[in-house]
């Protein structure tokens, strides 16, 4: 603990200069709780909003701040990279779409308990952007635990449900796992190394040569591998999201992925050294692709046999991480990251946005089962066509963001794979990608027939067909589904992320 | 003088028309009239172009820009038109015409009339694309339109059909989008000089301002006595020299430089396997599935049953049309020799489609199926054609996709009469409609006959052409001998059906109240009609098109072949 210590005083006003969006996102979490509070139940809309103002002060914040990214001690346990500020962004913007979206429409179960959702929603941005920019084991810890405690609470909201409760309980119960096992490779890391700084564990590892770190290694990736949701630490998103509110489970489903795609890419790219000691690129690369492979068609498959809109996502969703995994077995290079940057775009437009769609179909059938959203074009063609838009660019259809995203990862790997020496293994999981594609698009297309196609059950007593949403809650919509046409037109973006976060 | 800024017509029409067909109140009427506005406006531009064509008389392209847009990736905006994709782009604002004029959807008229844009924005980009990148682009964006026109619009099946149509094509485009990224990287980085035939040189110079000459946009180098690459002056190729010639290729996704690399693909080998053949492969499923070839084609009969009858004629009249154009286009001129290794499979895999489709049609009780099957059989005559890579061959595809658009429309846009008049389509629940709907019976026997391939009509010139073409390669010779009994086949089930829906006495007393065809049938079956008569009788206004780029082509391949 010496060493945590010395760190801490090693901060200086001057350093904490580079986390003041964390820190105004942190006043502002509990100033809400106090607003929470104070406020009647009739004005806790009250809240939302002003969770809301200050996601977005934060942002704009964020923005500003970032001319002086990179200028911070990358020593320090928490110094916001580019990579850092991209998720920063991620979450602010996510937060910010998801609490327009609450605020537009009903309570959630006729409870007017949105205060404390929206200061749940702040809390997982704030670990999100926490956990991104960790350099640290600690830092990384404990922005990992921030995240994971504050998506419990989200995830098992509606206490009195039982699909809910069993949500939460099974998030805490997995997650507790995780960052046990997590905490477990971190001690031995630190037992190895003498640090928990993960450039200087990458430096010493690889000059001990150290093949026995592998195992903490393992056990740390598990842990990223559970918050990511990949096959076989997947089973608990289904669930999860299916028992949570739509909305939220949307949020759930993209801002933590993206802190901890952030965070893994991080952590093996501060590695490097110690991975080229250990094993041959060939041998990694094909780790990494075997292990993103296993995903891509787990997830594709059993997408295809789901009943629940909110299931099926939650496979697809094991399918895209396992795709954006798969960008890794090129030996992280900049083309990579940057593509994967790309696609994390396209999928919070995306995702989000095929949530939130769903969420305002969910509303007038009753339920998010395929056989009760027939006919949900009739009630909200504008949420429908915003769901097909979102879910084909999720397929990788030209010329949406989805297919931009696939587009740049995959030509990366096939590069990778034929011009640096990596063995053809990547090259199989882009097979597999492609054709795990196929599948995911035959689960798609049953979510599509079941709103877009198919008519109304007869006589479904369930559906309130009279309900319509507020405007407001369909601006977040609409800008997810602008945003998922116009990043497949965007494709110089990856120029910048390539100078950008590409490192 | 026109430029190739006018090739955006061919998507900024029909992306209008959507918007608009969209945003305006659902009347069927509006809609179906800026269907009809935009399908005429292309036909118009189409012509345009075709009488340039026509008038050019060369292999190479009539109108083509190149715009670079993402160059760091070796993506540049390449479009152009040559005799080929004009003749296709005529088929394709014609198909348009027929199915909007036709159009009844039942309900949903908004996203109908759209859907049925975007679907065109999707065709004519393709026939459009020079860029391998937005060749796939467009190749995919009509899988989401056509997703929906079946899905929503068409019978009782038609979920399953329009699920089964999308899984097939993406499937397939998944083959190309591997095959595509990994010749991509097979290009050095530093790019490369490859040699070029003179003949080819010939007919794609432009000369800069500085009497440099440019191919395809590349500066043509010729190689001086010690055999380094010197740039060419322009009357060294206009006199004919036969000094060698090179340009320089980067690696891009240009499907032009792409055709120029043909020599080195055939060289290429990964891990001690041959790359061509199996590029060749995955190109050759990518596309075999929309043609459909045999075994790709069981999604074709489902979905044709499933559509509406415009969708129908949409699906046979241009979009099976993709498939032999992706052929023609990418397939045959990136990998020449290794299609003329694989000549006699390609070819039997032709003429399987040839006689299957052909027998599955004669046994068919439901008119629509029976049609269905039957294109099948039509379109296995472009696969044998390109199969023999012979300038006959070639030209016969191109011919034959064409007529059967022609043909295969008229058959699907009378079944569509007499659905609405019966609805039923059973071959064997008609009888002597000759006496009740003579219009009907005149024009579908005519199109029957076009389907079987009569002489004097348009179906025999690319059915013969295509037989030619197997003939006088002696690869694919008892493949096409195979191939003329099919011409038999189809006789035997159109003719038959003929003589069952509209001869004999009237089997069904109630049918004597059918009314004949209604003025909106007869303008989308007239233009049809009178095509398929001109193309029979004057062979020669097709051909002057599609004839410079086969006789292009298949020297490119004998070409390319030669080196080895």
């Amino acid at each position: 603990m010496n060493s945590v210590a010395l760190t801490l005083l090693q901060w200086t006003p001057h350093e904490l200069r580079f986390l003041l969006p964390e820190i105004l996102l942190a006043t502002s979490i509990l100033l809400a709780c106090v607003l929470d509070w104070t406020l009647d139940v009739r004005s806790k809309r009250m809240v939302v909003w002003f969770a809301a103002f200050s996601a977005v002060a934060t942002l704009v914040l964020a923005v500003v701040a970032g001319g002086s990214i990179g200028q911070a001690d990358p020593a320090s346990m928490f110094s916001p990279d580019p990579l850092g500020q991209f998720v920063r962004i991620a979450a602010l913007v996510g937060a910010v779409l998801v609490l327009l979206a609450f605020n537009g429409s009903r309570s959630i179960d006729g409870r007017a308990e949105q205060g404390e959702n929206a200061i749940l929603v702040l809390s997982v941005a704030l670990g999100a952007m926490l956990l991104a920019s960790a350099n640290h084991l600690i830092a990384l810890y404990l922005g990992l635990e921030f995240l994971s405690l504050s998506s419990y609470g989200l995830a098992g909201f509606r206490a009195h449900n039982a699909k809910a409760s069993e949500a939460g309980l099974k998030y805490v119960l997995y997650g507790g796992v995780a960052s046990a096992i997590a905490l477990f490779g971190i001690s031995h890391l630190w037992g190895m190394a003498g640090t928990f700084d993960v450039r200087e564990i990458g430096v010493v590892l690889s000059s001990r040569g150290g093949v026995d770190a592998l195992i903490p290694m393992f056990l740390l990736g598990s842990a990223f591998a559970y918050k990511l949701a990949l096959v076989p630490f997947h089973f608990w998103s289904p669930d999860v999201y299916q028992g949570c509110p739509t909305a939220s489970a949307g949020f759930l489903s993209t801002v933590p992925k993206i802190a901890g795609f952030a965070a893994l890419l991080k952590t093996l790219m501060a590695l490097l050294p110690w991975w080229g000691v250990v094993a041959s690129p060939v041998a990694i690369s094909t780790f990494l692709a075997l292990f993103a492979t296993v995903s891509i068609l787990v997830g594709a498959v059993t997408a295809g046999v789901q009943k629940d809109a909110k299931r099926l996502l939650a496979f697809s969703s094991t399918t895209n991480a396992g795709i954006m995994l798969l960008a890794f077995s090129s030996w992280i290079t900049r083309d990579a990251v940057a593509g994967v940057g790309l696609y994390l775009m396209a999928y919070l437009a995306a995702n989000l946005g095929a949530f939130l769609a769903l969420d305002i179909l969910e509303r007038s059938a009753g339920s998010t089962n395929l056989a009760a959203l027939g006919g949900s074009w009739k009630r909200h063609p504008f949420a429908v066509v915003s769901l097909a838009v979102c879910v084909f660019s999720l397929a990788g259809i030209p010329p949406l963001a989805g297919f931009a995203g696939k587009w740049a990862v995959l030509t990366e790997v096939v590069r990778a794979s034929m011009e640096d020496g990596l063995g053809l293994a990547p090259l199989a999981g882009v097979v597999a990608a492609l054709f795990g594609s196929v599948a995911l698009a035959a689960a798609y297309l049953k979510l599509l027939r079941a709103t877009v196609v198919d008519d109304p059950a007869i006589a479904d007593s369930a559906t309130d067909d009279s309900w319509k949403p507020a405007h407001l809650s369909e601006i977040p919509l609409f800008l997810c589904v602008l945003a998922s046409i116009l990043l497949g037109l965007g494709w110089p973006l990856l120029s910048v992320f390539r100078s950008r976060i590409g490192g | 003088m026109i430029d190739a800024s006018i090739l955006s017509v061919f998507l900024v029409l029909p992306v209008l028309g959507a918007v608009l067909a969209w945003i305006l109140p659902a009347r069927p009427n509006a809609q179906k009239t800026i269907s009809v506005t935009v399908s005429l406006g292309l036909l118009a531009a189409s012509v345009l172009l075709a009488i340039l064509a026509v008038s050019a008389q060369k292999a190479g392209f009539v109108l083509r820009e190149r715009i670079p847009v993402l160059s760091d990736w070796g993506i540049a905006w390449h479009v152009g038109v040559d005799g080929l994709s004009i003749a296709m782009l005529f088929l394709s604002a014609l198909v348009q015409f027929c199915a909007s004029v036709v159009a009844a959807p039942n309900g949903r008229v908004r996203a109908y009339h759209s859907l049925v844009q975007l679907l065109f924005v999707g065709v004519n980009g393709t026939f459009l694309a020079l860029d391998m990148v937005f060749f796939y682009v467009f190749w995919e964006v009509m899988l989401i339109p056509m997703f929906f026109l079946i899905a929503i619009w068409g019978g009782d099946d038609r979920k399953r059909a329009a699920v089964k149509f999308f899984l097939y094509t993406m499937g397939g485009s998944m083959a190309m989008l591997l095959a595509m990224l990994v010749l991509h990287f097979q290009i050095p980085e530093t790019g490369m000089t490859v040699a070029v035939r003179n003949a080819e040189v010939r007919e794609q110079m432009t000369v800069g301002s500085q009497g440099e000459t440019y191919l395809y946009d590349l500066p043509v180098l010729a190689s001086d006595s010690l055999g380094k690459p010197v740039v060419a002056a322009a009357s060294d190729i206009a006199s004919g020299s036969n000094r060698p010639l090179f340009v320089p290729v980067e690696r891009n996704f240009d499907l032009l430089h792409w055709k120029l690399l043909a020599p080195y693909w055939a060289d290429l080998q990964i891990l001690g396997f041959a790359l061509a053949p199996v590029a060749l492969a995955f190109f050759f499923v990518a596309f075999a599935v929309k043609v459909p070839s045999f075994p790709l084609h069981l999604w074709l009969p489902h979905a044709h049953v499933q559509a509406p009858t415009a969708i129908s004629v949409v699906l046979a009249g241009i979009l099976l049309k993709l498939g032999v154009y992706g052929l023609l286009r990418v397939a045959w001129p990136l990998f020449p020799a290794a299609a003329l290794d694989g000549a006699n499979l390609f070819a039997w895999i032709g003429v399987i489609s040839i006689v299957w489709g052909g027998f599955a049609a004669l046994g068919q009780s439901d008119l629509k199926r029976l049609v269905a099957y039957s294109s099948i059989s039509h379109m296995g005559f472009c696969v044998l054609g390109i199969a023999s890579a012979t300038s006959q061959g070639i030209a016969g595809a191109a011919f034959q996709c064409v007529s059967h658009g022609l043909s295969a429309s008229l058959l699907f846009l009378l079944v569509g009469v007499v659905y609405d008049r019966a609805h039923h389509r059973r071959v064997d629940g008609f009888g002597g409609l000759a006496q009740i709907m003579p219009k009907f019976s005149a024009i579908f026997l005519l199109s029957a006959m076009v389907g079987a391939g009569l002489p004097g009509l348009a179906g025999f010139v690319g059915e013969l052409s295509s037989l030619l073409g197997a003939w006088v390669n002696p690869a694919t010779r008892v493949a096409g001998l195979v191939a003329a009994s099919g011409v038999i086949l189809s006789a035997a089930y159109l003719l038959w059906t003929v003589k069952r829906v509209i001869y004999g006495t009237v089997k069904h007393p109630e049918q004597r109240a059918f009314s004949d065809l209604n003025t909106a049938e007869m303008a989308a079956l007239a233009p049809l009609a009178a095509l398929s008569i001109l193309l029979g009788v004057w062979p020669g206004l097709l051909q002057a098109a599609l004839g410079p780029v086969s006789a292009s082509l298949a020297g490119h391949i004998a070409w390319v072949a030669g080196l080895r």
